[in-house]
């Protein structure tokens, strides 16, 4: 029976098996090594990068109001979805993350059902230039697509919510060349923190009072990071920095004037500047025609920018400060201060007018062909008498009218805070010289007392100039923001002699309120008003156009407001801006004039 | 009687009871980790259930211990036709979770299933008359492939790959058939590859549709289960299943670092990137390995060696075949559990749904396990009294 007797269970087996489990769970061990301790840095930097967020506290930007504290610039919230591509981030070449970027925003749109509004070229965009952002998916999501958001928010983990605070300009297009627009900023190094990136691009001021108080507006945008779970909730947060909201500005600006003033444009290419010639507040700076800053803001369509830019009235060009035009007469009143300060003329200078004015082989002609007769210094500018400047012009000589153009204003920025403007040109023989070739001929010193010819300026300039007439010689620096600092106010100040300034006030109440005053129109009822109107020829000789200009302050007596306006293709400045002018100075004295109505009538 | 008990006592093997109990106390404690933001109270209570459920297994674990094995296995066809049926009830009353049919009456009869074919090839092959040729293997490998193939319905995986192997270390200690024995076990092995070779190439080239169809079914996996191991040879194509767990389990055990982020204070469980669903029960590990860093991993793997290595101490010790199979079973068993486990927790194999015995919430796998331990206990204290006759 032994044969029979089966052999026990060998041991050795068993141990063959124990050193199996053994070197199983010492593999296990190894692993967790690795793991554990060798690459705890990788595991660690692995965790924090998906449930640490960054998120991004924009700084609203400041509001601009104008002088009565009516909004002209504000803020209001958008609400954008955003994707962090790093959590979508792919082993090997970038093409696979762009992929997963792809494929997760085509998922989005069905579940949130939006169009797709982010392009592939925009993700490799994103993802080759600003990666640590998020990428923004969708702009101006209603509560509809934020709640089917919040419904399916596990399935997307890498999706987030987050408002942006953006620009509104309420008034519409009321005053959009002076405040300007603004535009989505460029990402600069500076804005780096750390690690840690908390900016997203701002908004940045594009042009006009955006752009010259950027600094103010914007403010300093903060920064937190936060913990978020699975889910995508916040757990807790650290507190990074808090956002320094933009500081409010008001503006000089008076929207009631500039509404008057925009309406007189309404129709026309032009501009026009209400300045306090007391001062140098500008209370209305407008330009037709305008646009509308919120389809600029913070990006327009490229068919809004063609149109925009295709534009042959170019709506975009702030023609009260980037405007170039001759004055034509309204640059008399400045022939007569330099007769009078310079060249020892007087206002009893009189000359004949015959209706033209000949100097060699050339032949200017008064307006209309009329005949003026004898006419003094205050009728001259009355009738605006091209005859009696030509002469004073050939008898005194360019240097006089150059320099007190030149104490004017003429030919120099105003430096108004205002960025673009332009300098305008006064001639000088030796620009004459460098520019054309040629010498300076008394043809040339003719021109520019009328007006016409190389001398060319700015609405604004005009106001400024007008503004000095006014106020006594005070060449005012204007401004859109109150100075804190009293002197900023003055460009310079002029000693023109108190008689001169007399004749010459007195010849622009004429204009006014004279029986022959080219500028009647833009009286104003229980307002004395003094005005130089002005029409400059330009174009080719065939198809001659002008330009009407007015220049005017009132009151008289104790002058207050200076204005300047010009209007392209105009048929004189009297009987084109005349009117419109005239609406402006109603809105201006308006309450004034009702009150002394009333004040009369008890 | 006296004399018996004093001898029960003495025999009982301490490191045996001791392992486990410092295994189960861990669990309760992590598990207690694991669900404390969960919403729900009786969720958040898990680990009071678990604790309980322990104390219930220790009177299991007592009772089988205190009763000689040999009567036991005598009865071992019946508990395996019993989880036969339980098994194959599972298709026609149980509820499922997570992809997979598993439950029936509360109980993972897939569980029960491995401990009874461990019971009943131990008591086929461990006598002293049983047979040891080519039509033993045969009845051996028929008694497996029948729950082998009611678990894979299921579908699940995780247990068939513990099945299998268990199996075969029995039979390997058994020594039945070496020919045979070998030859399957090759077989086995190239089949494995070709499945696993077979889902890389579909997965990464463009076949024709009928070409990837025949390939695909070649494999003899469901779609699910090989996208599992798709999944597991390339993460990142599925970012929010499976490749999701274990993207973010190996985050949790990576991060926990030498030490651990203390108890309760793991992000990747506190914030719950580990999927709460199975950070108490198969992904239990990680949340260890985060909160009490490589040392207290370490701790564990210690303790399973402890365990498994006093399992397998019994097994040499006894005197008889049965009682050396079982233990050679269980300790096989328990073995496979925690390697699948642990190495699918730090991305050394797919994702299956396999809990870490002890630790994992789990009823029917605690009780299964305590139950396990309480037959090698048996053994233990039983295996050198009487000559065994069967």
């Amino acid at each position: 029976m032994e044969l029979h007797e089966p052999k026990p269970l060998a041991n050795w087996r068993i141990a063959v098996l124990g050193l199996l489990v053994l070197s199983g769970l010492a593999l296990l061990a190894l692993r967790l090594y690795r793991i554990q301790v060798v690459r705890t840095a990788f595991y660690e930097g692995r965790q924090v990068r998906q449930s640490v967020r960054r998120v991004l506290l924009p700084s609203p930007r400041g509001r601009i109001l104008d002088r009565q504290s009516r909004l002209l610039a504000d803020n209001q919230p958008n609400y954008c979805i955003a994707l962090y591509v790093e959590e979508l981030r792919q082993p090997g070449r970038w093409v696979h993350t762009v992929d997963a970027v792809d494929e997760e925003l085509d998922e989005l749109a069905t579940v949130l059902r939006l169009p797709r509004a982010c392009s592939r070229r925009q993700i490799e965009e994103h993802i080759a230039g600003s990666l640590p952002l998020p990428l923004i998916a969708w702009e101006h999501a209603d509560d509809a697509v934020l709640a089917r958001l919040t419904e399916s928010r596990r399935r997307f983990p890498g999706v987030d919510v987050f408002v942006q605070p953006e620009r509104t300009y309420p008034q519409g297009r009321l005053a959009a060349h002076l405040l300007g627009f603004v535009g989505r900023g460029e990402l600069d190094e500076a804005t780096r923190e750390g690690d840690f990136q908390y900016h997203l691009p701002g908004m940045k001021g594009r042009g006009g009072i955006e752009r010259e108080y950027d600094d103010q507006l914007c403010g300093l945008p903060g920064g937190q990071l936060i913990c978020v779970d699975a889910a995508g909730y916040r757990h807790h947060e650290w507190i990074g920095r808090q956002p320094v909201p933009g500081r409010d500005l008001n503006l000089t600006i008076d929207l009631r004037i500039q509404a008057a003033l925009e309406n007189g444009l309404a129709d026309v290419c032009g501009a026009g500047v209400v300045l306090d010639a007391r001062n140098g507040e500008v209370l209305a700076l407008a330009s037709a025609p305008t646009f509308d800053p919120n389809t600029l803001s913070p990006a327009p369509t490229p068919a809004v920018w063609r149109d925009l830019l295709d534009d042959p009235d170019h709506p975009l060009l702030n023609r009260a400060i980037a405007g170039s035009y001759p004055p034509g007469s309204t640059f008399k009143p400045f022939v007569a201060l330099a007769a009078q300060a310079l060249g020892g003329f007087d206002a009893s200078t009189t000359h004949e007018c015959q209706g033209s004015f000949q100097l060699g082989n050339r032949v200017i002609h008064c307006a209309s062909g009329e005949r003026h007769g004898i006419v003094d210094m205050r009728k001259a500018l009355e009738v605006s008498c091209n005859v009696y400047f030509c002469t004073l012009a050939r008898d005194l000589g360019y240097s006089a009218i150059q320099s007190v153009a030149q104490q004017a204003g003429f030919g120099r920025r105003t430096g108004i805070d205002l960025p673009g403007e332009t300098a305008g040109l006064l001639p000088t023989p030796e620009w004459k010289r460098a520019h054309q070739s040629e010498e300076w001929a008394v043809g040339d010193t003719c021109n520019v007392a009328i007006g016409q010819g190389l001398l060319l300026a700015s609405p604004l300039q005009m106001a400024v100039a007008t503004a000095a007439i006014a106020n006594g010689g005070t060449v005012l620096r204007p401004r859109l923001v109150r100075s804190s600092r009293r002197e900023e106010e003055v460009a310079g100040r002029v000693e023109w002699p108190a008689a001169a300034l007399a004749v010459v006030r007195e010849g622009m109440a004429e204009v006014v309120n004279g029986e022959e005053g080219t500028g009647h129109r833009i009286q104003v009822e229980g307002v004395n008003v003094a005005a130089k109107t002005g029409t400059a020829e330009y174009g080719p000789a065939a198809r001659r156009r002008k330009y009407g200009w007015m220049i005017a302050f009132a009151p008289v007596e104790a002058p207050r407001v200076a204005v300047a306006m010009v209007v392209e293709d105009a048929v004189t400045g009297g009987v084109t801006v005349g009117p419109r002018l005239q609406r402006v100075l109603v809105t201006i004295f308006g309450d004034e004039i009702a009150a002394g109505a009333k004040g009369g009538a008890t | 009687m006296t004399d018996a008990r004093s001898h029960v006592l003495r025999r009982l093997n301490l490191p045996l009871l001791l392992g486990m109990a410092a295994l189960i106390a861990i669990g309760v404690a992590f598990i207690y980790s694991a669900c404390s933001i969960r919403e729900a109270a009786k969720l958040r209570g898990l680990y009071r259930q678990h604790a309980e459920l322990a104390l219930a297994g220790l009177g299991v674990y007592l009772a089988v211990a205190w009763i000689n094995y040999r009567a036991l296995l005598r009865w071992s066809w019946l508990f395996y036709l019993i989880s036969l049926m339980l098994l194959s009830a599972v298709p026609l009353v149980g509820t499922s979770e997570m992809g997979a049919q598993r439950w029936v009456f509360g109980l993972q009869p897939s569980e029960i299933a491995k401990l009874s074919a461990v019971l009943l090839v131990a008591w086929f092959l461990g006598r002293r008359e049983a047979p040891r040729g080519l039509g033993a293997y045969a009845i051996t490998l028929a008694l497996v492939v029948l729950p082998v193939g009611l678990v894979l319905l299921q579908p699940d995986l995780g247990t068939a790959l513990v099945f299998v192997p268990t199996i075969f270390a029995m039979l390997f200690v058994a020594g039945v058939a070496p020919r045979a024995f070998w030859l399957t076990l090759g077989c086995g092995v190239l089949a494995a590859v070709w499945v696993i070779s077979v889902v890389v190439v579909v997965e990464t080239t463009a076949f024709a549709p009928r070409t990837e169809t025949l390939l695909r079914q070649s494999t003899g996996l469901t779609r699910y289960q090989q996208d599992r191991i798709a999944h597991f040879v390339y993460p990142e194509r599925d970012r929010r299943g499976g490749g999701w767990n274990k993207r973010q389990s190996e985050i949790a055990v990576g991060s926990g670092g030498m030490w651990g982020k203390g108890f309760r204070k793991g992000d990747q469980n506190m914030l719950g990137y580990l999927p709460q669903c199975v950070s108490s029960n198969d992904f239990i590990f990680s949340v260890l390995a985060e909160e009490a860093g490589f040392v207290g991993a370490l701790v564990v793997l210690t303790l399973f060696a402890l365990v498994i290595g006093a399992v397998l101490t019994v097994a040499v010790t006894c005197p008889d075949g049965v009682g050396k199979l079982l233990c050679v079973g269980v300790g096989t068993m328990m073995f496979c559990h925690v390697f699948v486990n642990i190495a699918m927790t730090i991305g050394l194999l797919p994702i299956t749904g396999l809990p870490l015995p002890f630790v994992s919430y789990g009823r029917t796998c605690l009780l299964t396990m305590m139950a396990a331990l309480g037959f090698v206990q048996s053994v233990a204290i039983h295996g050198r009294q009487a000559a065994p006759r069967f």
